[in-house]
């Protein structure tokens, strides 16, 4: 894939540029909307990371431009406004998802992904999702691993299936809350983390290779 | 030097209202005193149109019976009784050739027959005969060269001759010019008088002003402490002053509240920065990749709950300065509580306490769905952080007439005595708290710009209590604020 980054702070570009690469996207930067404006016109870019705070021509601005001119690449906008106005704001001049700072970089990457997943042409949800010995039946609203089934709450297959789906991929408890709680911050308590123990209990029993991981600062991750 | 504190004079309020003040005053007087002499006027000129009628009439009554011989005796004793009459009214008749009673006799021609007539009868006789002569009401009768007309009433006798009674308008004339005069003075008088009062009143009045104005230019930044003196009037000014001196303590307040979060943030930020460097120190450091992993990780803990701090605190102080807008959707507090009960049981849970949820009906609100699970999220973590095992927690959420009551009770050791009071302001924390000191303020924050309330109960059986109130209805428009 090959990612615009438009942001004028070098210490973000930097290190944005080098996970961007480091995953295997090709990454152009430009520092201004008018330097953008130049490279996204070439029509080559799956995705564009937009901060919103640019000199000259800001950011939403500069989205609205894009779309003027008929880019069809979807736009993670970076802010450091969090109020939902500001979301708002960004959704309805043209960017497809918002994201504040600080945030994590799986975060990023995730939403990145769901984004270019989204522009994508649309591949029918699988009802079966398979990570090693774990089966999710969506239909059936299942969940089984080596064959026993799984006796999980509402919530908790919720929970489960958001993992599954972004199995290999490190969500954050951020993006826990968001998409299963629809809640979009984070309790001073650690009340995801309760909730992760205790699906992992049913999920991971003993002598059972373990599927959910904890990334300490990070969130977790399922894995076979 | 004069013209300059002239000028300065002119641009002062005292200068501006009294001159106001004063032409309103004396335009009402001079149409006051104008109606006056016109009224007087009229009146005497009515009172002399009635004599000069009655004299004429009678006059002609007595020609129709008595000789021609009787009606000149009559003629002049009329004459001498009047002009007696105007000496002693007029002590010093000027014109006295103007000021003339006349009678006259004339046949058809204007050859006078009989005349009572002073020595200016001649001119009197032109002037008859220049004016159309004619019976009729009174009329004025312009005499060449006299300055003041005369007043004529005539009548025909039946012989055909013409009865003509006249008196000179000099006397009234020179009453009414020296009424006039008199009028004139006492305005000038009052007016000034009025500007006098007015000028010296509003100054008094706004020398008050300017006293104000010297105290309060005089408060700086150093002498936030300064009031201004009270005022014992009790009126307009007494009230500015009064009210100056509140919003004197406001700012005063506001600022040392806004140092004391100064100084609270600084304290906040600095011990976490502390650590986050700390850890990052030592994960470069470590012996094995394990250990600095495990560093980079908790330095990166830290700084999520720096971050965490930083939204807190902004959240508060735009809560509390009402800067929030609210984004009221319908919605159903009982289900927002039953999604956060449901988050929190399996912490509250780990930590030993019981945690349940009183919600016997749904309650609909309008309200802003974020900023009340937002305060909900802060009630639990507080008990979540605070309570020993083995507490009850309860949420309860219900509707009390027109008012929706959040509430969340705790079989806890309470409040902090010293801190019971002021548990809703910001940075305002107990002793062994770890928290910010920030939830709190949020919640009452939270639930002021939903045109609700919160207090905290501490029931006499332990534990306490925060209830959460506001209305169901939306408010009045300034809801949006």
């Amino acid at each position: 894939m090959r990612i615009l980054l438009v942001e004028d702070d070098a210490r973000i570009a930097e290190f944005l540029g080098r996970a961007l690469r480091e995953r295997g996207d090709a990454v152009d930067h430009a520092t201004s909307a008018e330097e953008a404006l130049d490279l996204v016109s070439e029509g080559i870019h799956d995705a564009l990371i937009v901060d919103v705070v640019l000199p000259g021509i800001d950011g939403l601005d500069f989205i609205e431009q894009c779309r003027g001119r008929g880019v069809p690449a979807p736009v993670l906008i970076l802010s450091a406004r969090r109020t939902v106005d500001d979301r708002v704001r960004g959704l309805q001049r043209g960017g497809d998802d918002y994201l504040t700072k600080p945030f994590a970089l799986a975060e990023l990457l995730a939403r990145l992904d769901a984004l270019l997943r989204r522009a994508a042409p649309p591949a029918a949800e699988p009802n079966q999702l398979r990570v090693a010995d774990l089966e999710i039946d969506r239909l059936r609203h299942e969940a089984r691993r080596g064959g026993r089934v799984l006796a999980l709450t509402q919530r908790e297959f919720t929970l489960l299936e958001y993992l599954c789906r972004n199995a290999g991929r490190v969500v954050t408890r951020a993006m826990i809350l968001d998409h299963v709680w629809q809640m979009r911050f984070e309790p001073a308590t650690n009340v995801v983390d309760v909730h992760i123990h205790r699906l992992r209990e049913k999920v991971d029993r003993d002598g059972e290779p373990e599927l959910i991981h904890t990334i300490r600062g990070v969130g977790y991750v399922l894995e076979g | 030097m004069f013209s300059r504190v002239r000028a300065r004079v002119r641009r002062t309020a005292a200068w501006r209202l009294s001159a106001l003040a004063t032409a309103v005053f004396a335009v009402g007087t001079a149409a006051v005193f104008a109606v006056a002499y016109l009224t007087l006027a009229a009146g005497i000129r009515q009172r002399g149109d009635r004599w000069l009628d009655g004299e004429t009439g009678s006059l002609a009554e007595l020609a129709a019976t008595a000789s021609r011989a009787e009606l000149a005796k009559e003629f002049a004793s009329e004459a001498r009784e009047l002009a007696l009459h105007q000496l002693s009214a007029e002590a010093e008749p000027e014109n006295e050739d103007e000021n003339v009673v006349f009678f006259a006799l004339l046949d058809r021609k204007a050859t006078p027959l009989l005349v009572s007539a002073p020595s200016s009868w001649p001119k009197i006789l032109a002037a008859l005969k220049a004016s159309h002569l004619r019976p009729g009401a009174p009329r004025s009768l312009s005499v060449p060269d006299w300055e003041y007309p005369l007043r004529i009433a005539s009548r025909t006798l039946p012989d055909g001759s013409l009865l003509v009674a006249g008196e000179s308008l000099a006397g009234d004339q020179e009453l009414l010019d020296e009424t006039v005069q008199n009028l004139a003075w006492a305005w000038g008088a009052v007016t000034l008088c009025g500007f006098a009062v007015s000028w010296f009143s509003i100054r008094r009045l706004l020398a008050r002003v300017d006293a104000v104005t010297e105290v309060a230019a005089a408060i700086g930044p150093e002498q936030l402490g300064r009031r201004l003196p009270a005022q014992t009037h009790g009126d307009e000014i007494a009230r500015l002053v009064a009210t100056f001196n509140v919003m004197l303590d406001r700012i005063e307040t506001s600022l040392a509240q806004v140092r004391a979060i100064g100084d609270a943030v600084a304290h906040d930020l600095r011990s976490p920065i502390t650590a986050i460097r700390g850890a990052l120190e030592m994960a470069l450091t470590a012996p094995d990749l394990d250990q600095a992993r495990e560093r980079a990780a908790s330095a990166i803990e830290g700084l999520d709950r720096l971050s965490a701090l930083l939204d807190a605190t902004l959240d508060a102080s735009e809560a509390e300065a009402g800067a929030v807008r609210l984004r009221r959707e319908p919605l159903d507090l009982r289900v927002l509580a039953e999604d956060l009960v449901e988050l929190y049981l399996p912490a509250a849970q780990e930590r030993g306490l019981a945690l349940a949820l009183r919600a016997p009906a749904p309650v609909e609100v309008c309200a802003d769905q974020a900023l009340l699970r937002r305060a909900l999220t802060n009630l639990l973590d507080n008990a979540l952080a605070h309570l020993p095992a083995e507490c009850e927690v309860s949420v309860s959420v219900r509707n009390v007439g027109s008012t929706a009551v959040i509430a969340v009770a705790d079989s806890g050791p309470g409040f902090p005595p010293e801190i019971r009071d002021r548990a809703f302001e910001r940075f305002v924390r107990g002793h062994r708290s770890s928290g910010t000191g920030l939830g709190l303020a949020l919640v009452r924050a939270a639930a002021i710009v939903h045109g609700g309330t919160v207090r905290l109960e501490q029931p006499p059986g332990g534990g306490s209590v925060i209830v959460i109130e506001i209305p169901t209805a939306l408010p009045s428009p300034q809801g949006r604020a």
